[in-house]
């Protein structure tokens, strides 16, 4: 009974199922194909550790053995993409989940019933994903093949173990947090009154005064903003450069950005209310999906950084690009992921302002420009940060790369856009 | 009335973000007995504690101090899986917004605590055919919510609630989305449901109209019962009038300086 409910589930969140395995079907891909590669490129699998770490790590960074910072780096971001996948079609389950707990199932039940909706998505997309990998590995050799390189990339038996280990360790650790988590929001999610307003943070003493704050604002601006100029002085170190500059941005736009479209948008209350409304989600969007997007660009940019000022084998700098496109499409589908997880919240606050009088066309309207500047947001930071470390990388890969982040972005962005509309229009 | 009591609190107390500087204390120190066959209603302003009160007793969440008693059994020390058993048994939920689930038929909504514990399927069709007649509701068993008016969707929660004959119903807003014909009819629902089946019925609601449907009421106020009347055979007018005037003072009422 508990299968066919869970069969049921999964084919009524068809969409959200299959974002998820898309998820699981790259990275697969991108794990398979990447220690494959990594082997091949004939480097070690040791991670490197030294007592003078900060001047280690920048060293490494910037002239480090590849394989060691990239397998770390890999193996984070894919599972860090992987929770948010599994994160989003979970939490669209929390209903569900809830009503059955109302009803008295046991937290038993509720796993086994999200497990076997995650096991029969992971059966169809963890062997395509490993054939695509395959089918990668034939096309990379012949493009090695075509520049008369001389190197191969074969199928390692090491880089398989290595491959099927990551694996089940991310899908044990994935399952195991989202079925804790689907059993503790589950029935509280039910429950009524302002309990969620209730949990608000609080701070001490002299850290909120305005001084204290406006001295960490203009501190928060400064990191933002200098590391674009220290990009174009050398592209070591590019990677720590990135890294300040997304948390000084995170300040800027937590403790300047919204803070200016909170005035706005009480500025423009009584003369336009689409452009309340646009503003009044855009800044909720920002603040919800900030992380993922500081994420995807220190993330492109550490893998920049692996490719510019060194002299890499043609495997390694086939495999740093193919990581950095894989790396680029994942996370981009990550800040999508996040953005549709709060649809639901979304769908009512666009109920209420149909009910207040708003015509559907203003709310279609609506709904696109928030979308459109919300990733155009992101299209700006990408541009700025990504953009002149790949001016100061000097890599031939350069226009390939700029594309590779890009694309990406225009295809969720359209992918969101419709996503919307069909939720919201339903 | 039996004398038997279904559900007790004691010192029931619930702190929000205690560590924290902006902590709220959303309910302290409230003990409430309530007995075999009663209508206890709980109202109170917008932020009293009453959704935080019905949340504690309905184990959907956990009080910070204090102990539950449902059928003398302490909430508290149970484990997940035994509070999932436990409700099923014990418990019947009714909430403002219904929670039913628009991919599933009515049917399969309201037989939903049954499949999960494992009931025959025949056992389940006879019993789920008989409680739709009763609140006239068979004729849409087929249907799904979407196809149903909010009356009827109530209906089929109620069903749910009922389906495993539990000990106690736990109801928040249940009229919250309804109508006042079909709340009315609601109450009259309820008010049979308890005089006719003894049914144990605790429901949080803000309407006074609705709370006149009880026979005991108690009030909530910044996390407090400040203060609980019996109907005591009095008539529903004469009832409805002194829960407005409770209310009324209630809202006019400022705190001291």
């Amino acid at each position: 009974m508990i299968f066919k409910e869970a069969l049921r589930s999964l084919k009524n969140s068809r969409s959200k199922a299959i974002f998820f395995a898309l998820t699981f079907f790259i990275t697969t891909a991108l794990l398979f194909v990447y220690f494959n590669m990594a082997e091949a490129a004939g480097t070690e699998g040791e991670v490197y550790v030294s007592d003078n770490n900060l001047a280690d790590i920048i060293q490494l960074l910037s002239k480090g053995n590849i394989s060691n910072l990239m397998m770390v780096f890999v193996v984070i971001m894919c599972s860090i993409d992987l929770f948010f996948a599994n994160d989003f079609f979970v939490k669209n389950k929390a209903k569900e989940l809830a009503v059955r707990l109302i009803c008295g199932a046991t937290y038993i039940q509720l796993t086994m019933y999200l497990l076997i909706q995650t096991v029969i998505l992971l059966l169809v997309s963890i062997p395509l994903g490993i054939l695509t990998g395959f089918g990668l590995l034939h096309v990379f050799n012949m493009i090695l093949a075509a520049g008369n390189t001389g190197m191969v990339i074969g199928i390692s038996s090491f880089a398989m173990v290595e491959f099927i280990s990551i694996m089940v360790f991310v899908v044990f650790v994935i399952t195991l947090l989202n079925c804790s988590f689907a059993y503790k929001s589950g029935a509280v999610l039910l429950a009524g009154g302002n309990i969620g307003a209730m949990k608000k943070s609080g701070g001490y003493g002299f850290t909120n005064t305005k001084f204290f704050q406006l001295i960490l604002n203009l501190i928060g601006i400064a990191a933002a903003v200098l590391p674009i100029a220290g990009f174009f002085r050398s592209s070591g170190g590019l990677a720590v450069m990135a890294i300040i500059a997304c948390v000084g941005l995170d300040r800027t736009v937590t403790n300047v950005l919204i803070p200016a479209m909170n005035r706005y948008v009480r500025k423009t209350g009584t003369k336009s209310t689409k452009e309340t409304a646009v503003t009044g989600f855009l800044r909720r969007d920002i603040q919800f999906s900030k992380i993922t997007i500081y994420l995807v660009l220190i993330d492109l940019i550490v893998l920049l950084s692996m490719l510019s000022g060194r002299e890499n084998n043609a495997v390694e700098e086939l495999m740093i690009v193919f990581t950095f496109i894989s790396i680029s499409i994942m996370q981009w589908m990550t800040v999508m992921f996040r953005l549709e997880t709060d649809l639901s919240s979304r769908k009512k606050e666009y109920d209420i302002l149909g009910q207040i009088g708003t015509d559907e066309s203003t709310r279609t309207k609506i709904m696109h420009s928030e979308i459109f500047r919300f990733y155009l947001f992101a299209g700006i930071l990408t541009v700025i940060y990504l953009g002149t470390a790949l001016i100061a990388s000097h890599t031939a890969q350069a226009p390939l790369l700029a594309a590779a982040a890009v694309i990406p972005l225009i295809a969720v962005a359209v992918t969101t856009d419709l996503y919307y509309r069909s939720v919201l229009k339903g | 009335m039996d004398t038997e009591v279904i559900l007790k609190t004691v010192n029931l107390k619930k702190v929000y973000n205690p560590e924290s500087m902006n902590a709220v204390t959303a309910l302290h120190d409230v003990n409430v007995e309530v007995h075999k066959g009663e209508f206890l209603g709980v109202m109170g302003p917008s932020g009293s504690g009453k959704s935080t009160f019905i949340n504690m007793i309905s184990t959907m969440d956990y009080p910070t101090d204090g102990r539950v008693y449902i059928n003398n059994k302490n909430v508290m020390n149970m484990t997940a899986n035994e509070i999932g058993h436990f409700r099923y048994e014990n418990l019947g939920f009714i909430f403002q917004d219904f929670n039913l689930l628009d991919t599933h038929t009515m049917f399969e909504n309201i037989a939903m605590p049954m499949t999960l514990a494992k009931v025959k399927p025949e056992v389940i069709e006879k019993r789920v055919n008989e409680i739709a007649e009763r609140l006239n509701i068979k004729q849409l068993l087929n249907k799904i919510p979407p196809e149903c008016s909010g009356g009827q969707r109530q209906r089929a929660a109620i069903c749910r609630a009922l389906i495993n004959d539990p000990g106690l119903i736990v109801a928040d807003e249940p009229t919250g989305a309804l109508d006042s014909e079909n709340s009315e009819e609601l109450m009259e629902l309820f008010e049979k449901m308890n005089r006719e089946n003894g049914s144990t019925i605790v429901m949080v609601t803000h309407d006074s109209f609705v709370a006149s449907f009880t026979s005991r009421l108690i009030f909530i106020k910044d996390g407090q019962i400040s203060q609980e009347i019996t109907r005591d055979g009095m008539d529903q007018d004469t009832y409805f009038r002194k829960i407005v005037e409770i209310s009324s003072s209630s809202r006019t009422r400022r705190k001291t300086a």
